[in-house]
Order: C-alpha cells, then structure tokens, then sequence
C-alpha cells in the first residue's frame, strides 16, 4: 500500500528471544519453516514440513484435498494455540525469531500475518466495523483516519464501488464473494507483512478472481505472499515458489517454473501434470 | 397408498397446530378467568385508586398495590443486577478461557444447582443470609434490621438465577462458530478483546433473551422470596427494609380469606397483575429483541 496511513507497530514480538538451533535459510526469507510436525491426539497431520517463503513474492501450496494445506497455513500464526489436541512441534521463523519459542506475543504476531480462512468469516458487526476492527484494536481513533483506511482497503479489493452507499449495514448481507473480499481488505488494513491465503478467490467468480490476482501481484511488492489454492491455473498464473504437498508431507518446493515445467518427484509431475488428485 | 400419506400429513399439520392453539388459548382463559374474579373488587374501587395506593388494609376495605408491585420490582431488579455480571463472567471464562476438562466438569454442576428445588435455597437464606444481614452488613448502614429484607429477598433470587443463567449462557457461547473467534484472533486481537468485541457482540441477542427469561422467571419466583424478604406491606424503602412482593402475597392469603369476597377478589386482581406485567414485559422484550438481531445479524 503507497501511503502508510498509521504507523505500523514493527515492534518485535519478542520479548525474551533466546536464540534457537541455527537454521539454514535462504537470505532474508519472510518464513523460514524446519521440520514442522503437526499432530492431533497423537495421529499426525503434517510430517517433517520444511520450506523457506522467500520475500516479497507470491509461494502458492499445491496438493490434493485433505494433504494438510489448511492445517500447515494455520500453524504459520499459531492458529492451533486452542485446539484441544493438537500438537505443534518443529520451527517456523520469522527473521530468525521462532515463532513458536516460549514468550512470543502471539497478538503480535498474528497482526504481522493476515490470514484469510477457508471459509469467509465476517464479524458480527457493519461493513466499516469489518475493516476497521484491526485499526481500532491498534489504537486508530480519529474518524477521519478510520474512513480514509476502510475506503481505500475497500477500493483495493475492488469493493468500494458495490458496498460504499451501504457501509454501516451489517456485513452478513453481503454476497460469499463479497465477504471473501471484504475478509482480504480487513486484513490488509493491518498492514500485514505477510499475507497467508487460504484459497483466497474459493467463492469468485472469473473476473473478481482476476481483481484479487492483480492486487496480489500488486502487493507482493511490498509483502511476501503464501497462498494455498485447489486451482493449478491460479498457481500458474501467480505462483513465483511451489510448494507440493502430498498426505502431510512436503514432496517438492521450488521456483515456480521448475516445479511446473521440469518437477524433480514424480508424484509432483502426476499432480501437475492432472492425473492425481 | 397415496392418499393415506396425505391424511398422515393433514393429521399431522392439524395436530400440531391444534397443541400450538391450546397454548395460547390456555393463556387467554387464564387471563378471562382472573379478569371476571377481580370483577368484585374493580367494581367496588377504581382501578386508579388500586394501582396508586399503597395502603393494604383489608378489614378495613383497603386494597392498595402499589407497595407490592414496587416490592415485585425491586426484587428482580436487584437480583438481575446482582446475577448479571457474575453469570456473564463465569460463562465467559468457561467457554472463552477454560479448557474442555473443567467445562465439562461444570456443566453438570450448573444443571444440578438450577434444579435445587427453591424452597431449599429459601431455608439455605434464613439460616445465613438474614443472620448475616441482621448481625453484620445491616449495623454498618442502619439502626436496625431483622436481616428479613429486599437486600436477602434479591441476593437468593440472585443466587437461584445465576445457574439458570450460566447454563443458558454456556450453550449461547458454545453455539457461536469458531471460524468467528479465528477470524477475531488472526487480526491481532488478544483472546479478551475477542470474547468482549465478537464473542459477546455476536451473542447479544441470546444474551439480552436470556435475561429476559431471568427476570420472568424472578418475577414468579415465590417460596425462596417470601421466605426470606420479610412480607411487610411497605413501600421499598432501603436494602435493609422489608418487601412484600405479590406471588408471596397470594400464597399467603389465599385460602384464608375465603370469608371476605373483596380479599378473595383482590387476590385475583395481584395474580391478574402479575400477569400483565409479564405479558407486557415480554412483549416488550420480544421487540427490543427483534431490532437487536436485525442491527447484528
Ligand atoms: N481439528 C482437527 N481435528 C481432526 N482432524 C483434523 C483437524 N484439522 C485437520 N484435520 C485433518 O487433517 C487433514 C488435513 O486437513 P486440512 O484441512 O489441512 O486439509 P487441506 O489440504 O486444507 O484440504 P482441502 O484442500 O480440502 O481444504 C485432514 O485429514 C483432516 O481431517
Ligand atoms: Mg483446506
């Protein structure tokens, strides 16, 4: 986003950092995650996942249904913290800091990551109220900033024009595809650092996904992007990194081009290639 | 075959539409039935006179309300306010904070204690609550006090809703999706600023009708009230004076009075307002409530 309306809060979360085990990532990656292990009473989900998300480019995760995609962006913000049952082990790191070590303001860190669930989930409150609900959390009180940050988050996911005679209604009428895209300029009202995407254009149709793709790759400028998606032409479109997951585990990563035109696992060449999944 | 499914059908739809009927209109006989036994009273005084008179004497043809309504009141309105805010809490804490172990152990708990029978927490309320009253709270504000008063009527009325609540509360909170915290907590919010901005916003609703079944359910509260609230006929004055709300009234009259028609009469005409005041309390409650999910939806 050009102009930042508020300060951002780049405060590090951190409060007692103690160095973990050196990981070797690539320089200055956004996410840098090693060996992640995600199990539910004791049947695991995700298996020794290990990937970087390089910064400011768009890392799309690919796989069949149910390979673990959601559970895997969720853990990248702590989202599991309150599942009864569920067990996180493993680092995912973010400039260096491990998200996971004992300490972490977790609020903190969840507001440097938006994370746009499965399913759109708009707040029992206005349209306004939506995308103003971060900003306020952060202290933003003056009217007339709150208006300028919702009109332009709103204008940026292409929203503005459909919702902006009816900006104090409740948000539960809007449209699915509306609310999807309402959730996304909510959570880029933070100004996150880091978008997680879960199969962020699911409930839109053609041409409001092309909006959606178009500010991602608009975005990705500023911010690293990972974004889980069911459509391989959507990855293909906008993916600059691949990760392939298959059943929990973590087949094959890497640049969009050679995980596409030259994959190095043959289970990755059959998903791609339309014969699984 | 055909047409015996469609005499199920019809069976069925009369049915239960004829249960739905019988409801409502036991509702309204119960209302005519009051309404032609206070004939003999409302005929003898205005209904004025009897509503805005606090002046009980019946030997001497006096019927004045206006104490007891007040009495009925303040009862409820000081348990309400004293149940509120701890049974709010709590629920919060156990849906929003708790683990599944201790909101399981406490479910069960909440459900035996809303289904103490009152006259327990009545007898449970003169062998504490007055004492204490009496002896150690009332001597720090007045000069005297039996401990029988508003203050113990309201704070067993308070105790007796406070599960009720709690279990009504605990459900609300457990309807409310999960995807709707995530989304909360994904933007940085803390779990409090969760529970408080959504949790409680989304389930305003189902809160503001649970308070409202709280209060009716106050209102008719009769044994553990009289039991302990001292049934003086006086205006509420302060906590520590006694209260004589009109379900203690006409449980403890009626029967008695047999010999006195305008008695007899006048304790239809309590049970009559009562009545009115609950309908009209709901009805109330009914529209308030309507605009709220419409604001929230
Ligand atoms: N809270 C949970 N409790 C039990 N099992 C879970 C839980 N969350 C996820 N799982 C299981 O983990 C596996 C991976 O689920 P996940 O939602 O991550 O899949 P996905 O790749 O996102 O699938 P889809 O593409 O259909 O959204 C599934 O088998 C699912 O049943
Ligand atoms: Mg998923």
């Amino acid at each position: 986003m050009e102009n930042i309306l508020f300060e951002m809060n780049t405060s590090v979360f951190v409060d007692n950092y103690k160095a973990t085990a050196p990981v070797s990532c690539i320089e200055n990656a956004a996410l840098c995650i090693r060996g992640l292990n995600v199990a539910i009473q004791g049947k695991p989900i995700l298996k020794d996942v290990s990937f970087d998300v390089p910064p400011k480019s768009i890392t799309c995760i690919i796989g069949p249904s149910g390979c673990g995609k959601t559970t895997l962006l969720r853990s990248l913000n702590r989202m599991h913290d309150y599942t009864a049952g569920m067990k996180v082990t493993g680092q995912v790191t973010i400039d260096g800091n491990d998200i996971y070590a004992p300490g972490v303001d977790v609020a903190a860190l969840r507001r440097r990551m938006g994370l746009l669930a499965q399913r759109p989930t708009v707040l029992p409150m206005s349209v306004f109220g939506n995308v103003a609900y971060g900003p306020k959390l952060y202290g933003v009180k003056r009217g007339e900033l709150l208006r300028a940050i919702v009109e332009r988050n709103l204008k940026a996911v292409g929203l503005w024009e459909e919702v902006h005679d009816r900006l104090h209604s409740p948000a539960g009428i809007l449209s699915v595809g509306q609310q999807q895209r309402l959730c996304l300029a909510r959570a880029l009202a933070v100004q996150p650092a880091i978008i997680l995407g879960d199969e962020a254009t699911s409930a839109l149709d053609p041409l409001a996904t092309r909006t959606i793709e178009e500010l991602l790759l608009r975005l990705k400028q500023q911010l690293s992007i990972v974004l889980v998606t069911h459509t391989l032409r959507q990855a293909r479109r906008i993916a600059d990194h691949v990760v392939f997951m298959y059943m929990g585990e973590m087949v094959e990563s890497g640049s969009a081009q050679q995980v596409f035109s030259n994959p190095v696992h043959d289970l990755t060449r059959e998903f791609v290639g339309g014969s699984i999944g | 075959m055909k047409l015996s499914r469609r005499i199920k059908d019809l069976t069925a739809t009369r049915l239960m539409m004829l249960t739905t009927m019988s409801a409502f209109a036991l509702m309204i006989i119960i209302g005519v039935v009051l309404a032609v036994k206070s004939e003999q009273i409302l005929s003898g005084h205005s209904l004025w006179s009897l509503l805005g008179s606090s002046v009980w004497k019946p030997m001497k043809g006096e019927f004045g309300f206006l104490a007891f309504i007040a009495g009925t009141l303040a009862v409820t309105a000081l348990a309400i306010v004293l149940a509120l805010p701890p049974a709010l809490m709590a629920s919060i804490w156990l849906s929003e904070y708790a683990n599944s172990r201790i909101r399981s152990l406490f479910a069960p708990v909440i459900d035996l204690l809303a289904g103490i029978p009152p006259v327990v927490y009545g007898v449970w309320g003169t062998l504490t609550l007055v004492p204490l009253i009496s002896e150690t709270l009332a001597p720090c504000f007045v000069d005297f006090s039996t401990g029988y008063s508003l203050l113990a009527g309201g704070i067993v009325l308070a105790i007796m809703v406070i599960p009720l609540m709690m279990g009504l509360f605990g459900e609300l909170f457990a309807s409310i999706p999960r995807d709707l915290r995530e989304a909360s907590l994904a933007l940085g919010a803390t779990r409090w600023e969760t529970a408080r901005r959504v949790v409680v916003r989304k389930a305003l609703p189902g809160i503001v009708a649970t308070v409202v079944l709280a209060i009716s359910r106050a209102f008719g509260e009769t044994i553990a009230v009289m039991m302990v609230c001292g049934n003086v006929a006086d205006m509420p004055g302060s906590l520590f004076n006694p209260v004589y709300p009109l379900p203690a009234l006409i449980a403890n009259n009626y029967g008695e009075m047999m010999s006195l028609p305008d008695y007899e009469s006048a304790l239809m005409l309590a049970a009559l307002i009562l009545f009115v005041i609950i309908i009209a309390f709901n009805v109330i409650s009914h529209a308030i409530l309507h605009r709220l999910k419409q604001r929230i939806a």
